[in-house]
């Protein structure tokens, strides 16, 4: 029998994939404490992971399994008190192992396949492997070429024809377009492109799923989703933080375009942009999506750039009521840093739904909440029949709440209750906390079991990652190689950014959606 | 006149909120919303609990109360006596509950109807008349299906509940449902809690046979063995079509009895397979904690793989279905699998949050009325 005649379309609710040993490298760090294993503890706990599945740490550290385990252990009984189980967590952490070595090491990787082999023949000898790169992007090559080097990167010995082995890696993804393609041969030379998964945790969130079931499973919007009917797109990411917790060591390298915009920001333009694809496959939507990249218009020298982006760093300042360093006085951040905390852009994109409709995209940290969002404002109606210039913020616009308070809106006019014909803006709100009860799922969680179903929607392909960061390359290389880069801008920590990112769209008679 | 007041006496209204006139409903529920801004209105279905047995008000109260913590709804609470002077009472109240925003707290409205000499006429022109517009009205009917259960009121229902645990008669209720979903004006989709009780548990077995080796032995199973609570035999009998299905077997009526089934494979090594229902009598099981099937096992004859899928509790009030996978060759696989809630609430929970056309249901049907007939 070569199919499981007990399993049901009907009864998952999701595809559930085959158990896999997954060797997360980083083992050590936040991201595996904090977000990885609880994500596949949290999926145990509801009975989502396949069963038979395996972790190994991987890591420099010298720890015993058991040493691993109690650490993980501390971390999910702090961030998940109520719904800590022992005798779950005894079963899961069974199955989690720790592999002490240093990433640059080969030997440490053949040890690697003697231990991943061992733990497969005691357990289900099914041989697939997930290798999740969590370390810091300085080893990203080292771990990759001495994967393939230990023969890791095929299944295990006597797996069947269907067993993989997978490689997750996480952002950033290279620093510019240069290192991003040498990362792609690297990790294409390891692990074939449909065996990659190129983490964005922002694709696995509930609302930014959500983008195309709005657009494509509802008939109204649709036909409104163009420049026939869209004035302007804003897309904004704020941050109520600066760079506690030692952040500014990395923050300081990257900067806000890097950061947040490279990936997350234009991961979501381009959900918004794309044409609808052909099918759900990951390749018909990443199809989709790597076309709205390939058409935002470039900017091309200082002076193009200093008319479309503005950058800015953060001064002192008050924020939820706590005084604020300005980003030069922030701890691991050089004191002459010419890295942006805040970024404002105008994106263009050139083809046809678009032409003539402007993409404001913004992202700052230490601004006055913690909000990522996106607002599509409708065009104004003609005026005529109400005789009414129409008033500023009067026009219809849909905002797709990204995080906190996920959820949508839609602000349309109604008429004032009275004898006189008076209007006013009315918000219809969907939460999806409210209206459905529970939140939304941790991004990892469904990331984690998309990857070991060899589900690479969420997951960016390479093209993507490389036409985004041409596209912010030629940014990055306005500010930091030309002989009159645009200026640096300040705002006040906890304002919400720049007096010039506010100029940027009121010469285009816009101005920044109020959060 | 005494026959309408005897009709109110019956019930225990105290649990059903403010009393008010039936065109008074509306206009209730808008000033109670209007007034505090401190709270949500919230919606996404119509949920209807229809019930003929007045001992059940306050627990249907209770479970609205649970149920609206997770699905947003407009909860209608109909009691119905059939019979009798005709006469209604109706009363409203909300369940709040703070979201997990922590801001506002958001409200599902209950009105609850009493319907004296009821029928489906009532049920449609002064119930359906207080439903949310354009949300989807889920039906359930608690008990037996009676003569209010025709068609005036099922054209209106988008997904009907109904519990074949409850039923004296459980054939002769499928018969109806059947004959019911064949008639033109019925679309909605049937679930049987009996049926979705069994949901975890078919999991639990297709994650048996998810490894290569396990699976092997699928051809050369022959017998299964299904452990069932007091009160349960219904989600033990839709367990046993389920297999049947599942493994294309026939039925062989002649050599099955009310506890033991026998089947013909139509492929496979062995040709006959027997499923044999066992009651657990356990003494002290109350109906919440009882488990509805306690164990199933599956062999594939005496030197055959073995798979066993046991109820356990860890002691702290967390219960699992232990999966143990013996293969001759092999070293013993085991497993833990979570036991999602399995309380009424559980089960319509279950429901609303999977949605779906329930197919495999239907496509039982026919098997689980022919195995009751024997």
């Amino acid at each position: 029998m070569d199919t499981n005649p007990f399993l049901e379309e009907d009864l998952h609710i999701r595809h559930r994939p085959e158990s896999c040993t997954v060797v997360i490298f980083g083992a050590t760090g936040d991201l595996t404490h904090r977000k990885l294993i609880p994500a596949l503890y949290n999926l145990a706990a509801v009975g989502n992971l396949p069963p038979g599945l395996k972790v190994i740490g991987f890591a420099r550290r010298e720890k015993t399994d058991e040493e691993f385990r109690d650490g993980l252990e501390e971390v999910i009984r702090e961030i998940s008190p109520t719904t800590f189980n022992e005798q779950l967590w005894q079963n899961f952490s069974e199955n989690v192992f720790y592999h002490q070595s240093e990433f640059q090491d080969l030997e440490g990787y053949e040890g690697l396949k003697e231990r991943l082999e061992e733990i497969e023949k005691q357990g289900r000898g099914i041989g697939n492997r997930l290798f999740y790169v969590a370390s810091a992007p300085g080893f990203f090559d080292d771990i990759l070429l001495h994967l393939h080097d230990a023969g890791l990167n095929r299944p295990g010995p006597g797996a069947g024809v269907d067993a993989w082995a997978r490689a997750v890696v996480e952002k950033p993804f290279g620093t510019d377009l240069k290192t991003a393609q040498h990362l792609n041969r690297v990790v294409n030379n390891t692990f074939q492109e449909s065996e990659t998964y190129r983490i964005d945790h922002y694709l696995g969130k509930e609302t930014a799923q959500n983008i195309m079931v709005l657009r494509f499973a509802n008939a109204i919007f649709e036909p409104l989703w163009s420049n026939q009917h869209i004035e302007q797109v804003q897309i904004t990411c704020a941050e109520n933080l600066g760079m506690e917790g030692g952040r500014g060591a990395y923050y300081d390298t990257a900067g806000a375009l890097r950061d947040m915009v490279q990936n997350h920001l234009l991961q979501l333009l381009s959900l918004i942009a794309m044409e609808p694809p052909t099918d759900l496959s990951a390749d018909g939507v990443r199809d989709e999506k790597v076309k709205v990249l390939r058409s935002l218009r470039p900017m091309n020298g200082a002076e193009e750039v200093g008319g479309n982006v503005v950058r800015a760093q953060y001064t002192a300042g008050v924020v939820d009521g706590d005084e604020a360093v300005a980003y030069r006085r922030e701890d691991r951040v050089n004191p002459g840093s010419m890295t942006e905390s805040y970024v404002a852009l105008k994106i263009r994109i050139d083809n046809w739904r678009w032409e003539g409709v402007p993409f404001y995209v913004r992202m700052g940290k230490q601004l006055p909440k913690k909000a990522t969002e996106i607002s599509i404002h409708f065009k104004q109606p003609p005026a005529v029949l109400f005789n009414t210039v129409p008033e500023s913020d009067s026009e219809n616009v849909l905002v797709i709440r990204i995080q906190p308070n996920e959820g949508i809106s839609l602000r349309m006019q109604s008429k004032l209750p009275g004898p006189a014909l008076r209007m006013e803006s009315v918000k219809m709100d969907f939460q999806y906390a409210t209206s459905f009860g529970k939140g939304s799922p941790e991004a990892y969680e469904r990331l984690l079991l998309d990857a070991m179903a060899g589900d690479a929607t969420l997951f960016a392909r390479r093209d993507e990652v490389e036409n985004a960061w041409k596209f912010v390359d030629a940014i990055e290389d306005a500010w930091h190689k030309s002989e009159a880069p645009p200026k640096m801008a300040e705002y006040p920590a906890g304002s919400w950014g720049p007096q010039e990112a506010d100029e940027l769209l009121h010469r285009d008679g816009h101005r920044w959606r109020r959060l | 006149m005494k026959k309408e007041a005897d009709c109110l006496a019956k019930i225990d209204t105290e649990s059903l909120g403010k009393e008010v006139p039936v065109k008074r409903i509306d206009s209730e529920l808008r000033e109670f919303f209007a007034s505090d801004t401190g709270i949500a209105r919230a919606s996404l279905m119509n949920l209807a609990i229809y019930s003929e047995s007045v001992d059940r008000v306050a627990r249907n109260t209770e479970l609205i109360q649970e149920l609206t913590r997770e699905h947003a709804c407009r909860a209608l609470l109909i009691v119905s006596q059939p019979g009798g002077e005709r006469a209604v009472h109706s009363w409203v109240q909300a369940h709040c509950n703070i979201g997990s925003g922590g801001e506002k707290a958001v409200c599902s409205e209950q009105v609850s109807f009493l319907l004296c000499g009821s029928s489906a006429d009532m049920v449609r022109n002064i119930v359906f008349a207080h439903l949310d517009a354009d949300l989807p009205l889920i039906f359930w009917w608690q008990g037996e299906l009676s003569e209010v259960f025709e068609e005036r009121l099922y054209s209106r229902i988008g997904r009907l509940i109904v519990d074949s645990r409850q039923w004296a008669d459980p054939a002769a209720q499928f018969l109806r449902l059947s004959m019911a979903a064949q008639s033109d004006g019925a679309e909605y989709i049937v679930h049987d809690l009996a049926f979705t009780q069994s949901n975890q548990l078919r999991e639990a077995v297709a994650l048996c046979f998810d490894e290569p080796a396990a699976l092997g032995e699928v051809d050369a199973l022959s017998k299964a063995e299904i452990c069932y609570s007091s009160g349960h035999r219904m989600t033990a009998v839709w367990l046993t079509a389920w297999l049947a299905n599942r493994l294309n077997m026939e039925l062989r009526p002649g050599q099955s009895s009310g506890d033991v089934y026998t089947f013909e494979r139509s492929s496979g090594r062995n040709e006959v397979f027997q499923i044999s229902l066992e009651e657990d009598v356990d003494p002290e099981a109350t109906d919440c904690k009882t488990p509805p099937i306690v164990r199933v096992n599956l062999s594939a004859g005496e030197h055959g793989g073995r798979f066993d899928i046991i109820r356990s509790d860890d002691g702290q009030g967390e219960a699992y279905w232990s999966l143990k996978r013996a293969i001759p060759g092999r070293a013993q696989t085991s497993d833990l699998w979570p036991i999602r809630s399995f309380g009424d609430v559980g089960l319509v929970g279950e429901i609303l949050m999977r949605a779906g056309r329930n197919r495999m249901m239907d496509e039982l049907l026919p098997q689980v009325r022919a195995l009751l007939t024997l």
